[in-house]
């Protein structure tokens, strides 16, 4: 089965396995083997780690881009000319609170699917996207339940490599969805890692996106007697799409195009998909608003989402001090860690990375910081 | 007094003014000695070399006296319009409603040159948590912070999408700082797919028309929140005015750079032809003056090829420069070193071209947007300039990188490997920050190199 693989939040796995493809959502690898693009001043290491993670053994067979930041934009031309790999660059609209913003991301996704077309897949009936996204939306719903038995790490790598690894395609015609019920989050609490006891200085851990090697970071404040409580990053639980948050009463939704159902008026909150075995009105639709609408990022203008949810998310977890992951380069996650100075209660470190691994200066901060809260 | 063209220090100027008075030039108000824009604080301009025709000096007090135009139309009532990032069509929107003055805040990236940081904004940028890794565009913050630049604007007008991050992360930045921005959308151009309904932009490259589309209805919104801003209408009659008086700045700018560019002596300096390209973007916040500036300039330009006079040595290497310098130094240290300036592609190419008459204003202004170079591939962009490369006969060609802007890293080798490969000439990068004298010598090493290597090329 042909593999489409992609970094971003806003690439929906659910519509690429709707085509009948393996989606693989890449956590890059900061040693990725044989480089295709070296460090250059001002590259951003994620973005360099992307392109050589896209480019590693075993090759997609098609890459996903998006605009969501201008380094990644640009990374998108430079892996398509020395990959070999056909790319395709999604246009994330920046905007979020327009109707044409949505129709803007809507249409990329009809267009990333002539794409897949164009690679062979078959295009999704209403019913097979519809039953994906049932199938996402269930492995999403059994992952947030099994937090607690996890353990921060490994409940911070499922996240971040939730359409990973082949269970969660859930293609219909493949019979995917009891692999997605029998997968190994099905029984949480019979994974290897055990939950650490709940002692030392509760950390959160915000921010950019992780390579492989910056989970790492969960051992490193472990070691230091501290530990992570909250986990709200790029690519994580964070910038998961909340169907259930599509907002669908308050003025701003009332501006946005809605898609009535001829059958059954227009679709109940949560989406028709959601509850009803039924073929949905339009599942592409709800899926499109769901990942415009209530994924944050840096690059949302404006940025309110973001930071409503990572005030909302610290206030609940409480944590003693906060672990602001960014990495050098990357302006969007850069400019907000002051502001989330400004708003936090508690103090916050600014984890800086590069693209290797933490460092030994890093640790050191990690353990300095840790020592002030206890 | 000598007419001869050539390139004088501020001191020199002085002089140079007060016989130009006694002469009898005439001034507009803004006019006076250069040199007070030194007491003033702008300390940099002490480090220049200037053209020493009147036409210079006329665009030279322009420039530097946008900051009191702006606090005088404020002081008259006018509504400020503050336009971000999209370089060129805003403005052109904007000063087609009467009483309305727009400004780019952006310019504020070469205040740390001009006032050698004694304004301080690249500090307060820090104090901001928007530091040295950011685009030296970050001034932009400082000085909207500091109050001391422009008044506060009625409307602030910012394209976001495929643009630079360190802009999009600034202005947001502004927003959360109590300084409400209104946000547009400009999507990432892209070829269109084989059988997609396309449309060739004014810039030469070519779009699907359903970006156009997306285009024109945000700047229909754009539209709206200018017709907010100033409490009067905006209709497509006032717009298409707008569009023809900008294309008449636009047409006196193209023949400008053609004329400097491919005259067998250069008549004008790269300095002044950077800056007379800026007036282009948003009229230096007056766009009937602008005209009369840039028609100015024109002249004597005219009056220069036309007598076969110039400012540098004949066998100059003529060079092609992309992307606009923080440090306005870096223009003359070019010519020092044996360049001259033969092209340009400062980031806003779609604010030179004209704007097209044969479809509505509204339409039309959509496809000059979504022609911006920076919003399309890097590929578009190097392939517009090595047409441009090619219309101007340039030997050697430099690309200038912008310390921490997000598009540099990426974008610089594509535009180096394709200008290498499709003109065959040397390109060379560099990288100038707002105040470069600590790297003078690496960078006058680099462009002398470039310099040896073209002269080499013409045996």
């Amino acid at each position: 089965m042909p593999t489409v693989a992609a970094t971003c939040p806003y690439v929906p796995g659910e519509w690429i396995a709707a085509h009948g493809l393996r989606f693989r959502r890449v956590v890059p690898s900061a040693g990725s083997g044989r480089e295709l693009v070296g460090a250059a001043a001002g590259l951003c290491p994620y973005a360099r780690a992307s392109m050589n993670s896209l480019a590693a053994e075993p090759r997609p067979d098609a890459a996903v881009f998006t605009t969501a930041c201008d380094q990644m934009r640009r990374a998108a031309e430079v892996f398509a000319g020395l990959a070999g790999v056909p790319t395709f660059l999604m246009n994330v609209p920046s905007t979020w609170q327009t109707p044409s913003s949505l129709d803007l991301y809507t249409d990329e996704l009809r267009r990333l699917g002539r794409f897949l077309v164009d690679l062979g897949a078959a295009a999704p009936t209403p019913d097979d996207l519809a039953r994906v996204m049932r199938n996402y939306d269930a492995a999403r719903a059994r992952l947030r339940a099994a937090r607690e038995t996890l353990g921060p790490r490994h409940y911070a790598e499922a996240w971040a490599r939730l359409d990973a690894s082949g269970p969660w395609h859930g293609h219909p015609a493949r019979g995917t969805l009891q692999d997605a019920v029998n997968g190994p989050l099905a029984n949480p609490g019979q994974e290897a890692h055990a939950t650490p006891p709940a002692r030392g200085a509760g950390l959160a851990l915000i921010g950019g996106p992780m390579l492989d090697v910056h989970f790492d970071l969960f051992d490193l404040v472990e070691r230091f007697g501290g530990r992570i409580v909250l986990t709200a990053v790029e690519g994580g639980e964070l910038t998961a799409p909340d169907f259930s948050a599509v907002p669908r009463s308050s003025a701003q939704q009332r501006a946005m195009p809605q898609h009535p159902c001829p059958d059954h008026g227009p679709p109940p909150r949560g989406g028709p998909w959601h509850r009803d075995t039924r073929a949905s009105c339009d599942p592409l639709a709800e899926l499109a608003r769901a990942y415009h609408q209530t994924v944050p990022h840096p690059s949302r203008r404006p940025n309110t989402l973001l930071h409503q949810r990572l005030r909302h998310a610290i206030e609940a977890a409480g944590p003693r001090g906060i672990l602001f992951l960014r990495y050098l380069w990357c302006d969007l996650w850069h400019a907000e860690l002051a502001r989330v100075r400004e708003w936090a209660a508690v103090p916050v470190l600014d984890v800086d990375v590069g693209d290797r691994d933490a460092g030994a200066n890093l640790a050191s901060r990690v353990q300095a910081f840790i020592e002030t809260l206890l | 007094m000598t007419d001869a063209p050539e390139q004088i220090t501020l001191a020199e100027w002085d002089g140079r003014y007060a016989r130009l008075r006694s002469a009898g030039l005439a001034e507009p108000a803004y006019g006076g000695p250069l040199g007070r824009h030194l007491a003033g604080g702008d300390t940099r301009l002490d480090k220049l070399l200037y053209d020493n025709s009147a036409a210079a000096l006329r665009l030279w007090n322009f420039l530097l006296s946008e900051a009191d135009r702006l606090f005088a139309a404020g002081q008259a009532g006018k509504t400020i319009v503050a336009a971000m990032k999209d370089l060129g069509t805003v403005p052109v929107m904007a000063c087609a409603l009467p009483d309305v003055v727009a400004f780019y805040p952006d310019g504020a990236w070469w205040i740390p040159c001009i006032m050698e940081h004694g304004a301080g904004l690249l500090a307060r940028a820090d104090a901001l948590g928007i530091d040295e890794s950011f685009c030296p565009v970050r001034a932009m913050l400082g000085a909207f912070a500091s109050g001391a630049h422009w008044p506060e604007p009625d409307v602030l007008i910012c394209s976001v999408g495929a643009v630079c991050d360190d802009f999009s992360a600034i202005a947001q930045r502004l927003d959360g700082l109590g300084h409400p921005v209104f946000w547009w959308e400009m999507p990432a151009r892209r070829r269109p797919d084989p059988g997609e309904p396309a449309v060739r932009l004014p810039t030469g490259f070519t779009a699907p028309q359903s970006q156009v589309d997306v285009v024109r209805g945000e700047l229909q919104r754009v539209r709206g929140a200018l017709e907010t801003a100033a409490d009067k209408p905006l209709d497509d009659a006032a717009l298409a005015r707008g569009v023809r008086e900008a294309n008449a700045i636009r047409r006196v700018l193209a023949e400008l750079r053609r004329l400097v560019f491919t005259a067998a002596r250069c008549p004008l300096g790269a300095l002044e032809m950077m800056i007379a390209e800026m007036l282009a973007i948003h009229f230096c916040s007056d766009r009937d003056e602008a005209h009369r500036v840039l028609g100015d300039l024109l002249a004597e330009v005219r009056r220069r090829v036309d007598a076969g006079r110039g400012i540098l040595p004949a066998d100059a290497v003529r060079v092609f420069w992309v992307n606009p310098v923080a440090d306005l130094r870096a223009m003359n240290l070019l010519e020092r070193c044996g360049g001259r300036l033969c092209g340009t592609e400062l980031l806003f190419s779609h604010a030179l071209d004209e704007i097209p008459t044969d479809v509505g204003p509204a339409e039309a202004l959509a496809r000059t947007a979504l022609g911006d170079p920076m919003v399309g591939p890097a590929a578009d962009r190097a392939e517009r300039v090595c047409r441009d490369i090619r219309r101007f006969a340039a030997e050697a060609v430099v690309v200038s990188r912008i310390p921490g802007a997000s598009h540099c890293a990426l974008e610089g080798k594509v535009m180096h490997d394709m200008i290498a490969e499709k003109v065959h000439l040397p390109v060379v990068q560099i990288e100038v920050p707002p105040l470069s004298d600590p790297i003078a010598a690496k960078l006058r090493t680099r462009l002398e190199a470039l310099v040896e290597v073209a002269r080499g090329q013409r045996r």
